[in-house]
């Protein structure tokens, strides 16, 4: 078994024999992807292969000797590339950072759940709890929301990230495969990768004549609720190089249920659609692709955010006042959010024969974000409106491989021009309407050979952002001295405000299998120096933070963020075990932190509002160090049906001007899970049962001034799993069922906005069901 | 055909973008209070007393400040609270929603030196009590008929120093229940936490003389 145009073998692919009649025999391939099925009877016989990240495949072979060797060719799910391009192929690991992807079967045991859920199995990875509709925001390596890059399909995802409770606004079940870099990918993706990138990448078209496509559906007890999803691939025989594909999905469920207490309000309905047309030819490979995603989610009645003292007896309490009204009703009232995100694309690949291929993409994204208060029934519409408009163009040309002694250089240099436009409404201040041109010129060069490939980036980006501020935003803010008055000017309506950024960043990495004897042992390391242009919050904001009973303020003269880092990882996978630890430190010039600031006046040192006086805090630039690691393993004990994981992650970080810990990092992580394996029947194939046991530490190295409750305790959680396929001549269903917090312990996350007020949800189960299918005629093998 | 494709595609999506900045500048609907307004009038006639909180520019960077409250000792008063939105332009009177909307709010008077429903001061610099019923401001549909407190009597005691808090709490039914009961002001005065919204909590300083 082969992959098709590398002509390399494809380990642990399945595959079932199938003839006309009698039951159907199974097979795996080995590490080198041969595999060996004997006692078959003469005729023809139907073989289907499933591999994840791999086209479905069947070919008919027919028996007519003692002994038949036949060579099997799969085609990979990447992206189509010219075939002089592809010296060293991006299989796994898409930088010198460490890296983890979802994909396949395993993906598929995550429909239904958001971004943030669905990756936080990985190492390193875990959730900012916003108590909006369950949902959340993924925490990499301790950094949240706006230095980490998500890209969908390559367009990088622009929501309004400035807000903690701002869930990103992508549909993890279009994603064929989810990739998480832990660490900088400045050169590679922009400035907002300086701590880790999100990639969700979409199946490819179908570049054969034929129909496939998955259906499948969820059920969920806790929060309670289901949905479904459909996806349909077509490649129609009478018009070669055309596919298109159409998919949808929908979700609804009502409140969770916390072990003691509904978390009142936490509904959430949620619905996604998409197409993409593509064409390929020799000369040319295009596509175009929409999609929109709609939710409503509902926030839970116990954030009480009204006023400082409400907090304060809510957190001294331990639950929300009026807990005994709550409950888990599928209505989503107020306060809630209404999200629609829509991403449009046209794409473009063009041979360029020695030069090697350009790559072409133009990408149009609105977001339309509505935040519903609790007011008076008179008032009906939102209470704050912000809509972001975001054009985006990149041309990149990956030259083709030029030959150096026995090294060979393969890189990607590009360009992208951004413009975006944001609109924000509401009575209050909070962060202006703003317009801003970004540009970047990029070079990511990889010198390769047979056991070491080292890589090289250097980027530039520029931005001009000019907001606009109303009258009483601009004299607050002048009044207040955080406006730079030699960029800020005032006009008749306020005044505005225009600053260029320039922020250079650059990496150095290397990827060695530096013993001979032992190719599956890898080290990578990388050093980098990243900018990070300020967000409009961490400029402008004014006003009350959506989030905590706080008032934020920004300030236009804060610069861009510098990180100066490095990391290492050494990979070993081997025929039964896949090890894996990573190391990383990263000192940050100008972290923009979120800090109190005494005020003057009556009300000192907080501020007097007319909910009562509210403490102050401000984005002031110091000096941070984070450092951290994590460990993973994945054992399967030969000839045992038998397979333990396991994972650690550990993440530190310091304000070095303040000499005190930063708030909201992740505490302690360990995850250890069993897997039973269970034996190929004559219907079921590939069946797991699986325990698995989460340990996460209490957080101790908080500063109390950053926060207004101790950290909660440590806790333990168990979950279970349970998965079968039933594979078919065209087809294969795959069912599973998952358990959370098997036992209903009471716990609160330490980065969950909630975990003032409201326990997590307790147990719950979630059953998947889903066919994948392929109506493709059967090649003749 | 693709071709064509993208280009309308992106177009309706320009349309999209182009519609949205024609809105710039649009209100959005709310309800900020900005100012909060004492009426004291003297129930033996006499010019009435004002004092009020402002906070001109909201939740801004610039602080709210509120009067000093100075009344005359061993007097009685009738107050009336105001609520107003000084954000908007012209400037919004939300006292008349709260009015429509008796059943969902409630104020409360308390401080140092301030006895009554909400208050329990161990030195007594004036009495406060309710003047008004949710029937007052409309029919009375959930519940009893309990003081909204926009009218309320103060009686002014023997000389001295202290605060008068003011507390507009937004008390929505929640899940069909009523959250507005008739003992929150004892509780409030017992040291319990209320449910609810704050819609308004401003702190003056008070002087009897």
């Amino acid at each position: 078994m082969v992959e098709a145009g590398t002509d390399e073998g494809i380990p642990l692919a399945s595959l079932v024999f199938q003839r006309d009649e009698g039951h159907p025999r199974y097979a795996q391939t080995d590490a080198k992807g041969a595999f060996e099925i004997t006692g078959l009877c003469p005729g023809v016989l139907q073989v289907t292969v499933a591999k994840a990240e791999h086209s479905a495949l069947h070919v008919e072979v027919e028996l007519d000797a003692a002994t038949i060797r036949s060579t099997l060719e799969l085609d990979a799910l990447h992206e189509h590339h010219d075939a002089r391009v592809i010296v060293v192929h991006d299989e796994g690991a898409p930088s010198s950072s460490a890296s983890e992807s979802l994909a396949g079967a395993e993906l598929a045991r995550s429909r239904g759940q958001g971004l943030a859920d669905t990756i936080a199995k990985m190492s390193g990875v875990s959730v900012l709890r916003t108590g909006a509709g369950g949902m959340g925001r993924p925490i990499i390596r301790g950094h949240i929301g706006r230095r980490n890059l998500i890209l969908v399909d390559g367009i990088r995802h622009e929501g309004q990230e400035w807000g903690l409770d701002h869930a990103p606004e992508v549909d993890p079940n279009a994603a064929g495969r989810i990739t998480v870099i832990k660490g900088a990918a400045t050169t590679r993706y922009g400035p907002e990768a300086n701590a880790g990138v999100v990639l969700l990448e979409s199946r490819p078209l179908l570049r054969k004549p034929g129909v496939s496509g998955e259906v499948g559906s969820f059920g969920q007890s806790n929060a309670a609720g289901g949905g479904g999803l459909a996806r349909i691939d077509y490649a129609p025989l009478r018009a070669p190089g055309l596919a298109m594909r159409f998919e949808g999905n929908a979700s609804r469920t009502r409140a969770a249920l916390a072990p003691d207490s509904p978390l009142d309000n936490t509904g959430a309905g949620t619905w996604n659609a998409g197409t993409r047309i593509g064409y390929l030819s020799d000369r040319i490979d295009v596509d175009v692709a929409y999609r929109v995603l709609r939710s409503r989610l509902g926030i839970c009645t116990c954030l009480q955010l009204s006023s400082v003292d409400d907090f304060l007896a809510g957190v001294s309490r331990g639950e929300p006042v009026g807990a005994d009204r709550y409950s888990p009703e599928f209505g989503i009232e107020r306060p809630r959010q209404e999200i629609w995100h829509h991403l449009a694309l046209a794409r473009a690949r063009i041979p360029l024969g020695r030069v090697g291929e350009l790559h072409a993409t133009y990408a149009f994204q609105f977001n339309d974000r509505k935040e519903f208060a609790i007011v008076r029934e008179s008032v009906t519409g939102p209470q704050l409106d912000l809509e972001l408009a975001t054009h985006l163009v990149e041309v990149e040309l990956e030259h083709a491989a030029k030959r150096l002694g026995d090294w060979a250089l393969v890189g990607t240099p590009g360009v992208t021009l951004g413009q975006q436009t944001n609109r924000f409404d509401a009575a209050t201040t909070l962060v202006p309407d703003y317009g801003q041109w970004s540009w970047g010129v990029y070079d990511v060069e990889r010198l390769v050979r047979d056991r070491v490939e080292l890589e090289l980036g250097v980027r530039y980006d520029g931005m001009v952002r000019k907001a606009v501020l109303d009258e009483r935003d601009y004299s607050g803010q002048l009044a207040g001295g955080r406006l730079d008055e030699t960029v800020c000017h005032a006009s008749d309506e306020g005044g505005t405000c225009e600053r260029v950024f320039h922020a250079p960043s650059a990496t150095i990495g290397v990827v060695a299998r530096p013993i001979r004897k032992l190719p599956g042992l890898s080290w990578r390391t990388q050093f980098d120096s990243s900018a990070r242009i300020p967000g409009i919050d961490e400029q402008f904001m004014n006003g009350a933070s959506p989030s905590f009973p706080i008032l934020g303020f920004g300030s236009t003269r804060i610069g861009i963020e510098r990180t100066w880092g490095g990391e290492s990882t050494v990979t070993y996978q081997g025929d039964w075990i896949t090890t894996e630890a990573s190391g990383y430190a990263s000192w940050i010039d100008n972290y923009i932190a979120f800090v109190p600031e005494p005020q003057a006046g009556q009300c000192a040192p907080l501020i007097c509002t007319a909910r009562g006086p509210f403490p102050v805090f401000a984005f002031r630039p110091t000096d941070a160090l984070f450092g951290g690691g994590e460990v993973r393993f994945d054992l399967v004990a030969p000839h045992l049906p038998l397979g333990l994981t396991g994972s650690a992650a550990w993440v530190r970080a310091r304000d070095l001007s303040a000499d005190r810990f930063l708030p909201l990092i992740p505490a302690d992580r360990y995850s250890l899970a069993g897997r039973w394996l269970w034996p190929d029947t004559r219907v079921s194939a590939r069946g797991y049962l699986e325990l698995r046991g989460t340990v996460v530490a209490r957080q101790s190295r908080v500063d109390r001034e950053l926060d207004f409750a101790a950290p909660p305790p440590a806790y333990v959680l168990l979950g279970a799993g349970l998965g079968v396929e039933f594979p078919g001549r065209n087809h294969v269903v795959r069912a599973s069922a998952v358990g959370t917090n098997l036992l209903n312990a009471r716990y609160r996350e330490y980065t969950s906005l909630l975990r003032y007020f409201a326990d997590d949800p307790g147990w719950g189960v979630a059953l998947r069901v889903s066919v994948d299918f392929d109506l493709s005629t059967p090649r003749k093998g | 055909m693709s071709a064509r494709l993208t280009a309308s595609l992106v177009l309706s999506l320009f349309a999209c973008a182009c519609a949205a900045d024609d809105t710039l500048g649009g209100d959005n609907e709310t309800e900020i209070i900005s100012r909060v307004v004492l009426r004291f009038t003297p129930m033996d006639g006499g010019p009435a007393l004002s004092f009020e909180f402002n906070d001109p520019d909201g939740d801004g960077g610039v602080s709210g400040a509120a009067d000093a409250v100075t009344l005359p000792s061993e007097q009685g008063f009738a107050l009336d609270v105001e609520f107003v939105n000084t954000l908007a332009d012209p400037p919004e009177d939300l006292t008349e929603e709260i009015r429509a909307e008796a059943e969902d709010h409630l104020v409360f008077v308390l401080g140092d030196g301030v006895d009554g429903p909400a208050a329990s001061s161990s030195t007594l610099l004036l009495t406060h009590a309710y003047a008004d019923l949710e029937s007052d401001y409309g029919e009375n549909a959930i519940g009893d008929d309990l003081p909204v407190g926009l009218r309320n009597t103060i009686d002014t005691n023997l000389p001295g120093t202290g605060t008068l808090r003011i507390v507009l709490r937004h008390l929505p039914e929640l899940n069909g229940s009523a959250q507005k009961q008739a003992e929150l002001p004892e509780a409030l005065a017992a040291g319990e936490t209320l449910p609810g919204d704050v819609d308004v909590d401003v702190t003056f300083d008070l002087a009897v003389e």
